[in-house]
């Protein structure tokens, strides 16, 4: 095995699964509380990445109904990602409102409340071909500044190339998890959301909020969601409205794959799907879509609970 | 008169498909386990016949049976989704509800991804020129209406048989069923197997309709939709995925200027149901259970 | 008489929390068994271990000289071993008849094609079902509430309704978990007698969980106690009764209410 190939490989899959566990870490957050998926996550990963192309960019493209209108200003990339993920967890927001929190007063069934989720994504993701239209939006090559456009490293006989935009996409989501795992170790507010997650009714004996601190949570994931929205946009383009429910769908695998509401799982199932896809032969890449659903059947098989997941018993 | 049937037959035709779509949901709901994956035995019943209807090889075979090809490409789609549906509700109903809609949104996407991929499905462009019986789009309610009779006959009798009972009691507490002796598994693949049979025969009848068969025939939309049928009807009740598919594929018909945004009034009205109507509109008519 | 069911050093821990501890007890045939202890004391979680709900973490349960430990709990039930619960767990949206109608479904493997198109095989069975449910329901005294939702029925109704439905396994030895909780004295031993009654008519070995102990001590020939999930006593009520350990740890307690 020809080191330089292993070592491209290690870079493709790295910074891929990188955002593939920010991303399902969205999705994490919400199930450790509530204990519901919420299926909204991936319109939101949409919206962040359209919201962080019109701050970023300026246009609205040419057959929605905002079609040719522009924007008065246009902000630096950095700063349009920023505001683009706190819009998104604005969203987020919005979508515990609307879609969550009414089933929960009533102590509706978890699939209810799935099904509303999607009834929420549905919305979204065809309110923004309404808006944006189903055109292809693609984020200049200059958006990032004069950086170049890759790098090469010569190894050995081979030459590996790492591109600017694969070191962004992970050293960004590096420094969300770095974020994260802080947040949850050491404030008062991560610590009441593990406290929350290993034990819903422990809200309460602390003192918090619980309709508070689940907004909170809905930020967060929607944060992330729309954060890694723009990287994967940045990245290979926003194919359209839907582009988001591919990955939506790869997101589900990823958390499937390393347990249920764990973390730490989250993180190696999206790292583990991101090296697989990367290392896929060339012959099967056409198949690479199939990857994620394909390690998820084969964990339902071999260990339901996921690679990091703790095997419940259900209290008779 | 023939003027309204014309214009409004791919409407009629349609609810029925629809209708019938939902209720194939409606089996695994009777044991309380969500699916989703109804599109994607749809989408495979259609291949069937897409491709038992044009692929070169079988040409002497559909001269020799005429009219009679149809019926046999039901019952192939019919045996391929079955057996399909065993492999795919065994290992995943074993487990609690949730990893049933996610072990049935992947199996979808697989079947997408493949369906790309191999040279019999045609790709990307999928199958076209499928044969089609009919001249009108009306006629086609010779197929789906009867279908929807069939199934609604022996729903009617499922729910008043032992086996019916017993999907009823895993749907109203699995851990209890499984105490009374229930096979909880074995009832719920059962169940499971009977929505994927006839999801696959309405796509079988599906394809010579559309005249063309490709990959946009399992979207995650379209699953989302069917969903959306029996659950806005109730999900309780056989009527409700008829209820359900003729209003939300009625709805856009009628309020012309909201057809471009015919999905966003899908997941309002999906939200709006789930929030102030869990029962759907067939709870509405159950006094029993008011 | 020989033990229809034997418990040996059963063990069962939740993390690193033992419930169950090294218990072990025989229940002989056509016994009824009573099985006591403070809350807490892993009553509920031997009754899961028995009907095969909860793994136990070790020791082995035998049931007609087979071991059932680890086989799910489907096959425990249909081999004759039926229970009630606790936090009673009816069908709620179904109608009295049609609860108590699943467990003959389960026995006679219900068949899907003959119950849509009625064989005659079918349609002897589904009439052989009804005839049996209907009579345990008339048995518990719930005849007049045939058609009923489990879940409108009070909550005394609901606790006779779920002694039916076990019943209608034509189980051999009954489970039953706390079965007079919420009943006032004169109902406490109108069950005692109801429970001795069933036991003679369907020949039945009974293990009942309780917490009265007057009623124990009445209904039962043989009792268990537990305490912190370890069996601290067991044998015949009067020498259970007088057992320091047991006066101590639970019935002292009882006495000083």
């Amino acid at each position: 095995m020809p080191l330089a190939w292993f070592l491209q490989n290690l870079v493709n899959g790295l910074s891929i699964g990188s955002v593939y566990a920010v991303f399902a870490l969205g999705y994490t957050l919400v199930f450790s509380v509530l204990g519901i998926l919420n299926f909204a996550h991936a319109a939101v990963f949409t919206l962040g990445a359209y919201l962080t192309y019109v701050l970023a960019v300026g246009e609205f493209g040419l057959n929605g109904l905002l079609a040719g209108a522009t924007m008065p200003f246009k902000l630096p990339f950095a700063l349009a990602l920023l505001a683009g993920a706190v819009l998104s967890g604005l969203a987020g927001m919005a979508v515990e409102y609307l879609a969550f929190r009414p089933l929960r007063k009533r102590g509706a069934d978890a699939l209810l409340a799935l099904v509303s989720s999607l009834g929420v994504a549905l919305i979204l993701v065809n309110l923004i071909q309404y808006l944006f239209g189903a055109e292809i939006y693609s984020f200049p090559p200059d958006v990032l500044g004069s950086l170049p456009p890759a790098i090469l490293f010569h190894v050995g006989e081979g030459m590996v190339a790492m591109r600017t935009i694969q070191a962004v996409l992970f050293g960004v989501s590096l420094l969300l998890l770095i974020g994260l795992v802080w947040f949850i170790q050491f404030t008062k507010q991560g610590k009441a959301l593990r406290a929350v997650a290993e034990n819903p009714d422990t809200a309460s004996l602390l003192g918090i909020s619980v309709d508070t601190f689940t907004l909170g949570t809905f930020f967060l994931s929607g944060l992330l969601g729309g954060m890694s929205g723009t990287l994967i946009g940045v990245s290979f383009g926003l194919s359209g409205p839907y582009f988001g429910v591919a990955y939506g769908l790869k997101a589900l695998a990823v958390i499937v794959l390393g347990g249920l509401g764990s973390i730490p799982g989250t993180v190696l199932g999206g790292l583990v799907i991101g090296l697989a896809e990367a290392f896929l032969p060339p012959e099967l890449s056409s198949y690479k879509e199939a990857v994620a659903y394909a390690l998820l059947f084969a964990v339902l098989l071999a260990r339901p609970q996921g690679l990091l997941g703790k095997s419940a018993e259900e209290k008779v | 008169m023939e003027d309204l049937l014309a214009r409004y037959g791919f409407l009629i035709v349609t609810i029925l498909q629809q209708a019938l779509l939902g209720l194939s949901l409606y089996f695994p709901l009777m044991t309380g386990q969500l699916s989703l994956a109804s599109i994607g035995f749809y989408s495979l019943g259609g291949y069937v016949a897409a491709v038992m209807g044009t692929h070169p090889a079988l040409a002497p075979l559909r001269e020799a049976l005429g009219f009679s090809m149809y019926p046999l490409e039901w019952l192939v789609a019919l045996l391929a989704s079955s057996i399909l549906g065993v492999v795919l509700g065994y290992p995943a109903l074993r487990l609690r509800g949730i990893y049933l809609a996610l072990a049935t949104i992947a199996f979808v996407q697989i079947l997408g991804v493949l369906a790309l991929n191999m040279p019999i499905t045609g790709g990307a462009i999928g199958i076209f020129d499928i044969p089609q019986p009919f001249e009108s789009r009306l006629a086609y309610a010779w197929f789906f209406g009867p279908l929807l009779a069939l199934t609604l006959f022996f729903l009617w009798r499922l729910e008043r048989s032992g086996t019916g009972r017993l999907f009823f009691s895993i749907r109203e507490n699995e851990l209890a069923a499984g105490a009374m002796g229930v096979n909880v598994t074995a009832r719920k693949v059962q169940a499971f197997v009977i929505g994927c049979a006839l999801a696959g025969v309405v796509g079988a009848m599906s394809a010579p309709l559309l005249n063309t068969w490709n990959t946009r025939q399992g979207t995650f939309d379209a699953a989302v939709a069917c969903l959306a049928y029996v659950l806005i009807g109730g999900a309780r009740s056989k009527w409700g995925a008829l209820l359900g598919a003729a209003l939300l594929v009625s709805l856009p018909e009628l309020l012309r200027p909201l057809k471009d945004s015919r999905m966003i009034l899908d997941g309002l009205v999906l939200v709006l149901v789930c929030v102030y109507m869990p029962r759907g509109i067939a709870g509405l008519f159950d006094r029993r259970r008011a | 008489m020989s033990a229809i069911l034997a418990v040996e050093s059963l063990s069962k821990a939740f993390g690193g929390l033992m419930a169950v501890t090294d218990v072990s007890f025989e229940v002989r045939e056509g016994e009824i068994f009573g099985l006591i202890g403070p809350n807490g004391a892993g009553k509920t979680t031997l009754f899961n271990m028995l009907t095969g709900l909860a793994k136990p973490t070790a020791g082995t349960v035998h049931f007609l000289g087979q071991d059932i430990s680890g086989k799910a709990p489907a096959a425990i039930a249909l081999m004759g071993l039926a229970r009630t619960f606790q936090n009673i767990r009816l069908f709620g949206g179904m109608s009295v008849l049609d609860n108590v109608r699943v467990p003959r479904h389960a026995l006679d493997g219900a068949s899907l094609w003959g119950g849509v198109f009625g064989s005659a095989s079918s349609r002897r069975r589904e009439r052989e079902a009804l005839a049996q449910a209907r009579a345990l329901v008339e048995l518990v005294g719930l005849g007049g509430r045939m058609d009923t939702p489990a879940a409108s029925l009070p909550y005394g109704d609901r606790r006779r309704l779920e002694i039916a439905r076990a019943l209608a396994l034509s189980p051999k030895v009954l489970l039953l978990d706390e079965p007079a909780a919420g009943m006032n004295h004169a109902e406490k031993q109108d069950l005692s007698r109801f429970i001795r009654d069933i036991r003679d008519r369907f020949g039945l070995t009974v293990l009942l969980i309780e917490h009265n102990v007057p009623m124990v001590m009445g209904l039962c020939r043989s009792v268990a106690v537990l305490n912190f999930g370890q069996l601290i006593a067991k044998g015949e009520p009067e020498a259970v009764q007088a057992d320091p350990a047991v006066i101590e740890a639970y019935l002292g307690v009882a006495a000083d209410a």
